[in-house]
């Protein structure tokens, strides 16, 4: 990953990101050095882009701004503060993240037939998600063994949901994701554990004004709807 | 002889930022408050004259000191305004975006961080994301294809106010003509239009890893080119 994110200083230098990405970005750099190095050059070097093109302002502006200026009240400096409970979740969340690519990761050696494209998508949609502003991660058991993650962003309107644990289904069965709320419960793909470990993470998109996140055993190939209570719920915030 | 001698053989570089003598080269016209800006708006980031001072007077202003901002302002109203010109186009648009980053650098120059760059290089940050967030949020998408022709470099066409930022220009000219066509077309679509490096490949028709390697290669040889150190 921060290989992947290595190639963007160039961007990040240029002020050429999103918001999210540059966010990411200096989250990263906060942990790299060499990387903070490079990008001060670079940053330097994209200051000569804009000091090359110095014109004078109109004469009114500078009256304007003091005028401004002594009628609006600064910002006080970043202090550093004992580890916050929001710093506490965004721990939480990373060892959650890692969790997730772990698994991945796992899955792409596992399963030969997973391209690598895929993979590097599904991947990429996973850090999106976890690296959301808004991101929250809800935990919780599985009623006959096991335990589910979820991660969801509303902002993105995705969720990561992660299990591990799930006992093995005979093959006229499957497990089945579902996305919950208001509206009729709809499928957010099946699972099934493999022979060894556990299934790789699903990515359910488009939650809207959705609720929880269920999890049911069905026929194999799944339903419909749901047609047996569900085995694991997640509340979404 | 390379391009890169030629912009060495310039004498106006490192020991003109410590000279506080003018330079011959300076026009006779030129009058004081020209004279201090363009002592100001002579990009040294990394020497240990203007820009230490800038950093300094940042660090009074972050105290509330107003004298102090007045001459930040002198340093630093210029590339901003330049800057926003360049990337706003509209001059009345500009002198907001202008006036809205000097309230900034005063709200917020207890968060400029010294470790992380020279001050230019924070002001000159806040100053782009401005103009950008500009253009992004009010102009029309026509308006900006019409740009895009035009943002191969600074505007050489512009009256140059005083020598020292001519030839200021002159070596970004000069050292942009060192890059291969496409990693100046990529480096000045996002510095100077303003669009993301995913909006640069769209515009392109290249893969976003081509872009990326482009502005990184490009702004690698616009450094080396320029004598930024790193």
């Amino acid at each position: 990953m921060s290989e992947n994110l290595h190639t963007l200083a160039a961007a990040y230098a240029l002020d050429g990101l999103t918001d999210v990405e540059r966010r990411r970005f200096e989250t990263h750099l906060g942990d790299c050095d060499t990387c903070a190095e490079e990008v001060r050059g670079m940053r330097e070097t994209a200051t000569r882009l804009a000091t090359a093109t110095a014109q004078d302002p109109p004469a009114a502006l500078r009256p304007r701004v003091l005028a401004r200026v002594s009628r609006t009240r600064q910002v006080p400096p970043r202090v550093a503060r004992p580890t916050s409970v929001r710093a506490r979740r965004a721990g939480w969340m990373l060892s959650a993240a890692c969790l997730v690519l772990a698994v991945v990761l796992g899955v792409a050696t596992v399963r030969e037939q997973r391209t690598k494209a895929r993979v590097d998508a599904l991947n990429h949609d996973i850090v999106a998600v976890m690296s959301a502003p808004d991101a929250r991660t809800v935990s919780g058991p599985v009623r006959p063994g096991g335990s589910g993650t979820v991660v969801a962003s509303r902002s993105l309107g995705k969720a990561v949901i992660v299990m591990a644990g799930l006992p093995r289904l005979s093959s006229a069965k499957t497990y089945e994701l579902w996305v919950m709320g208001p509206k009729p419960p709809r499928g957010a793909g099946t699972m099934r554990p493999p022979a060894k470990g556990d299934p790789g993470p699903v990515l359910a998109t488009g939650l809207g004004d959705a609720t929880q996140i269920g999890l049911t055993v069905e026929p194999a190939g799944g339903s419909v709807r749901p047609t047996t209570p569900p085995i694991f719920t997640a509340t979404l915030s | 002889m390379t391009v890169r001698h030629v912009a060495a053989s310039v004498p106006d570089r490192p020991a003109d930022s410590t000279n506080p003598r003018p330079s011959p080269l300076r026009i006779d016209r030129v009058d004081m408050s020209e004279r201090r800006a363009a002592r100001s708006w002579r990009s040294e980031p990394i020497g240990p004259g203007h820009e230490t001072d800038l950093g300094d007077l940042l660090t009074h202003v972050a105290r509330g000191d107003q004298g102090a901002f007045e001459r930040v302002y002198d340093e630093v109203s210029g590339p901003i305004y330049g800057l926003a010109l360049r990337i706003v186009r509209d001059p009345a648009q500009s002198e907001e975006v202008a006036q809205e980053v000097l309230v900034d650098v005063w709200r917020t120059a207890s968060r400029y961080e010294p470790g992380r760059g020279s001050a230019m290089s924070w002001v000159m940050m806040l100053a782009h994301r401005r103009a950008v967030d500009r253009v992004r949020s009010a102009q029309a998408a026509a308006d900006r294809e019409q740009r895009v022709g035009r943002s191969a470099g600074p505007a050489y066409d512009e009256v140059a106010e005083n020598i020292q930022v001519r030839l200021e220009r002159e070596q970004v000219r000069r050292c942009l003509s060192t890059l291969t066509d496409t990693q100046r077309e990529s480096v000045s679509l996002a510095y100077y239009s303003g669009y993301t490096y995913r909006e640069v490949a769209e515009l392109l028709k290249v893969p976003l890893g081509t872009i990326k390697t482009r502005m990184r290669d490009g702004l690698i040889r616009l450094r080396d080119c320029l004598g930024v150190d790193h």
